[in-house]
């Protein structure tokens, strides 16, 4: 069920511990200790504190990754990048909210929708987490160079490993809680499907908000499919 | 002396200022020798521009830097063991300045295979220095893999800030330009690695 090192991972979480809650002692938790975090999503106390400085630390950190993303062309376009990605992420993690409870429902789990919708914004938190990380690198790029397909292929990059790591981390906190609570939660088909999801749906609204690198209006409106966006029809 | 203590492998207990010295001149010393093939202020300003080159890539890297080793080591442990690997690699490339400036005052110029011997001597000293730096930072993350993931971003990112900070041996020979922004600013690193080989596969 538990490999040895899973196992060993789990005892360390059992022994960390949090004092409080504010968002960005959440995030140091996020890298370094995340166990009582995820047994409190797993047990329902003070999820709606924790989900809402998960919201937050979703929120803040995108904001800053996309006001990074946006200074390749200063101006207007600055303040819409700031704005869109936070909305792509934590978008994407809520629409998708509904098809993790219904997913984790069907195998057996009695998580509430609450707690389902902290350990989505667990995902949206980690993945904003690991964009900050890279923002430094992304800004030094952004003011040293002009090639636009360059920085467009490093920001998908960095939005790749970025999306593991969230995924990596909801991963981690499932199996946690699945370890302490004894009934599963997202078995581990469930749990891929649902990644994909998440991808496809980001993906997709990443195209409706474009452009993000480029300036451009907040939002055109023109409808399309990010596919056919990346075959180049 | 502070370059041997920050060499010795328990130097995990220094702090950091006593790093930063020795960083700072082994570097501005290899610095100095990679500019003396062009010779001249060159020299002076490679040897300006080295330890700019080291703390700058770090000091961006920082960020993720901390946030992949937070789980293993700890974010503010992990500003220590960056620093003085930065540390050793730089102690150690100011060891290997001797032989290359020897190199770089001996090796003919204007010629092309000059130029090119120089830049192999000056990456088989970063290849030397950076392999032991990098062998001495995976002791001590505990982590071969973490170690690497540093090393890849790190190079990634020191790539763009050495053509940023180009030229450093010179291939114009000429001594006048400590740092010309407004033509590094065009391009970048990859683009110009990726038009090389497009440009050797026509």
């Amino acid at each position: 069920m538990f490999d040895l090192k899973s196992l060993q991972v789990f005892e360390s979480f059992d022994k960390q511990t949090l004092d409080s809650g504010g968002p960005f002692r959440l995030a140091g938790a996020l890298l370094r200790a995340p166990g009582p975090l995820i047994r409190d999503l797993g047990s329902g106390h003070r999820i709606a504190e924790r989900a809402g400085a998960l919201f937050f630390l979703t929120v803040a950190l995108c904001a800053g990754y996309g006001a990074i993303l946006g200074l390749f062309y200063p101006g207007t376009q600055t303040l819409f990048a700031a704005i869109k990605v936070p909305i792509i992420v934590a978008g994407s993690a809520l629409l998708c909210t509904p098809t993790l409870f219904v997913f984790n429902a069907l195998g057996g789990s009695r998580l509430s929708y609450a707690q389902t919708l902290g350990l989505a914004l667990l995902m949206a938190a980690a993945l904003g987490l690991m964009l900050a990380a890279f923002a430094p690198i992304v800004w030094f790029f952004g003011v040293s160079t002009e090639g636009r397909a360059f920085m467009a292929a490093l920001h998908l990059g960095v939005f790749a490993v970025s999306v593991g790591f969230g995924l990596r981390t909801l991963n981690l906190a499932r199996r946690y809680i699945e370890f302490r609570g004894g009934t599963p939660v997202l078995g581990t088909g469930l749990f891929l499907i649902w990644s994909a999801l998440v991808v496809l749906v980001g993906l997709q609204m990443a195209y409706w908000f474009r452009p993000l690198l480029m300036p451009g209006p907040f939002h055109s409106g023109e409808r399309g499919l990010f596919i056919s966006y990346l075959l180049g029809s | 002396m502070n370059a041997t203590a920050v060499l010795r492998a328990d130097a995990s207990d220094l702090p950091l200022r006593t790093v930063l010295v020795p960083l700072v001149l082994g570097s501005a010393v290899f610095g100095a020798s990679i500019g003396s093939y062009v010779g001249g202020a060159q020299i002076l300003y490679a040897a300006i521009k080295m330890p700019l080159f080291l703390l700058s890539t770090l000091a961006i890297c920082m960020a993720l830097f901390g946030a992949l080793a937070a789980p293993v080591i700890g974010a503010a442990r992990a500003v220590g063991v960056a620093v003085r690997t930065i540390g050793v690699t730089a102690i150690l490339l100011g060891g290997l300045a001797p032989p290359l400036m020897l190199l770089g005052l001996t090796l003919p110029k204007p010629e092309p295979k000059g130029y090119q011997a120089m830049v192999l001597a000056l990456t088989a000293a970063v290849a030397i220095a950076g392999s032991i730096a990098v062998g001495r930072l995976a002791r001590e993350l505990g982590s071969r893999r973490l170690a690497f993931s540093w090393v890849a971003v790190y190079g990634f990112t020191g790539a763009q800030m050495a053509w940023l900070l180009k030229p450093w041996i010179g291939y114009t020979l000429e001594a006048d330009r400590f740092l010309p922004l407004k033509d590094n600013l065009h391009g970048n690193f990859y683009e110009a690695a990726w038009q090389t080989l497009l440009n050797l596969l026509r």
